[in-house]
């Protein structure tokens, strides 16, 4: 039985196909990145994935039930998802943001638990905000509200989580805190990530999978060291780049260097 | 780190609460005590320890003034709640149950009930709400675009309620013998309400006092975007039909007892929003109050301004809502 399945997906807007059939299969504990040009269809697919928007063919299978046939509530318990540019009201308090990542749990009628109140402080502290909790969100700097964000999606305590770009904002080293943060879950507590990612160094240090979407179309899918290459790499995103493998205090990395627009 | 244990909107939520309740108790006293006759306060407290004492005063007190106060009160209640939640749920700062249409349609069906069934004031109400859910839907079809473009709403509600206006206007000519005081109903008046209306519009309100209340958790999550709502389990599109019909209903009963009072649902819950901020689990109550004590205070000044003649209270809350309206749209509205 697989885990989290696209199967044959073909979705878009208005009638109109963004991803033009798609099959994946995602095994539990992994960490898996889309990358692709902008428009590429990225976002799409996660949305599909994360049950925002209706196939017009094909499923999303979880333990293969179709996510759309499921209970609102008993998706939003295991999968979580964290879309692109979120917004909030101005004045919502950190901690009240982080809070709403109980919903699925806690129901809109009972209140909150121990167990909720104790994964909302854990997600606080876990993205680093603990000295924010009670600023609003209009008083953070961009990359703060991303972490708040993502403390959100943390709270919700999903087993798949889904996040589309949760780098951007960021500077460097929050940057990595943010997906040293996933790796860590992943690794401790088994969680499967799926994001998007426009770093391709990043994607290739973080992830166990590379997915490169291109107009709708699934261009490379599998491990980073194959998929990052320089004919990949051109075919994807139109540039000239060189590919390096490097090992630096027993960490080996694959780096893509670009070198400009192919004409 | 923990700096701070305690949440320091806390503070300022205790003061407007204790505000709002002494604004209320006030408009209330001041309300029943000032009018054409002048109660002293003393007298007053007497009317409510033994009707014998004063008979004038009571009949005055009794059947008059309190009803009238209270149907103002409720009244208040319901638009302010309406305008609330439509807010939020169209994700539109104007939006307002008078401005998009709503009550027109909620007034066009009243005026029909009012000509053809004269005897059955009770089926008002349901009358009412049927026509504010039909311009709430013309509405949604015509001009909804998930609340991209504000400005859309307010000019399709525009044009709606003064194609449903015509209409009125129109009944209001053929049958001037069943529809009495016009003006007072397009305006949107408390004079002559007695307990019948009070007892029409308060089994809505608290329906719909309830629902805002238990709707506001759904609100605080609509806030954070459709995309999340949906993420975090939220039925998005059942959730916003059964708040706008929620709003539709209050709207719908409001306008049933007193006519097309507008901007009490715009007003409100800005202001509220202002002084305790947009969680929902607070302004849905604080709008509901401030609602009561906005018209409560404004029908006391349009008894009391031209004294013996009334204004009816819709005229002064167009007074201080039409430039609050402007003022919204001076602000800088996409
Ligand atoms: N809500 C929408 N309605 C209509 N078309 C849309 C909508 N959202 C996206 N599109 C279109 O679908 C295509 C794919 O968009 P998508 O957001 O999936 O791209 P992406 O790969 O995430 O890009 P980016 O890197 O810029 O985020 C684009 O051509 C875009 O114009
Ligand atoms: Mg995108």
């Amino acid at each position: 039985m697989s885990y989290f399945r696209v199967a044959s997906l073909r979705v878009g807007y208005a009638g109109q196909d963004v991803i033009k059939t798609i099959s994946l299969t995602f095994d539990k504990g992994r960490i898996s990145t889309i990358i692709g040009p902008n428009g590429s269809g990225k976002s799409t697919l996660l949305k599909a994935a994360g049950r925002l928007l209706k196939p017009y063919s094909g499923a999303i299978l979880l333990e293969n039930s179709d996510i759309f046939a499921m209970e609102d509530r008993a998706v939003a318990k295991r999968l979580g998802i964290l879309p692109q540019s979120p917004t909030a009201p101005m004045d919502l308090p950190v901690h009240c943001l982080v809070a709403y990542g109980r919903t699925p749990h806690h129901g809109f009628f009972n209140n909150f638990s121990k167990e909720d109140q104790e994964a909302v402080s854990w997600a606080i502290e876990a993205t680093g905000l603990a000295d924010k909790r009670f600023k609003r969100i209009g008083q953070l700097s961009g990359g703060e509200r991303q972490r708040a964000w993502i403390a959100m999606a943390l709270a919700q305590k999903p087993e798949i989580l889904l996040l589309d770009e949760p780098t951007t904002y960021l500077d460097i080293h929050h940057q990595f805190e943010v997906l040293e943060l996933l790796q860590g879950l992943n690794r401790d507590h088994n969680l499967t990530v799926i994001m998007v990612l426009h770093d391709l160094n990043l994607a290739a240090s973080f992830s166990h999978r590379i997915i490169a979407l291109k107009d709708g179309i699934m261009v490379a899918d599998g491990d980073p060291e194959r998929v990052l290459n320089t004919e990949t790499i051109s075919e994807v995103f139109n540039i000239r780049s060189k590919v390096l493998r490097i090992s630096e205090d027993g960490i080996s990395k694959t780096v893509a260097i670009p070198l400009g627009v192919r004409h | 780190m923990k700096t701070l244990l305690v949440d320091p909107e806390h503070k300022k939520r205790r003061l407007t609460a204790l505000c709002g309740a002494l604004l209320l108790v006030g408009g209330l006293v001041l309300s029943i005590a000032k009018g054409s006759v002048d109660i002293p306060l003393w007298d007053l407290v007497l009317v409510f320890v033994d009707p014998d004492i004063n008979e004038g005063f009571y009949q005055v007190v009794m059947n008059i003034r309190l009803p009238r106060v209270l149907v103002g009160g409720l009244v208040g209640i319901n638009l302010a709640l309406s305008g609330a939640i439509l807010q939020s749920v169209l994700k539109n700062p104007l939006a307002d149950p008078g401005i998009i249409g709503i009550s027109a349609g909620a007034g066009l069906a009243a005026m029909v009930v009012m000509i053809l069934f004269p005897a059955y004031s009770a089926l008002i109400p349901p009358a009412a709400f049927i026509g504010a859910i039909c311009a709430a839907l013309i509405i949604y079809f015509i001009a909804y675009d998930g609340g991209a473009h504000t400005l859309r709403l307010v000019l399709a509600g525009v044009a709606l309620s003064a194609f449903l206006g015509a209409f009125m206007s129109t009944l209001t000519v053929l049958y001037s013998d069943r529809v009495q005081g016009t003006v007072n109903w397009m305006a949107g008046a408390l004079i002559g309400k007695s307990w019948n209306h009070l007892y029409m519009v308060l089994p809505y309100s608290l329906i719909g006092l309830v629902g805002a209340i238990i709707g506001s958790r759904y609100l605080n999550i609509l806030a954070l975007g459709d995309d999340i709502a949906r993420g975090l389990g939220l039925p998005v599109e059942r959730v916003k039909f059964l708040l706008t019909l929620l709003a539709a209903l209050l709207a719908a009963s409001a306008v049933a007892a007193v006519g097309l009072l507008g901007f009490v649902g715009l007003i409100i819950p800005h202001i509220t929003r202002l002084l305790i901020g947009s969680n929902n689990r607070f302004l849905i109550p604080f709008s509901a109050a401030f609602g009561a004590v906005t018209v409560i205070f404004a029908d006391t000044i349009a008894r009391t301004l031209f004294s013996p003649y009334e204004l009816p209270v819709g005229i002064i809350m167009a007074f201080v809502g039409a430039p609050f309206f402007l003022y919204l749209l001076a602000r800088g509205i996409k």
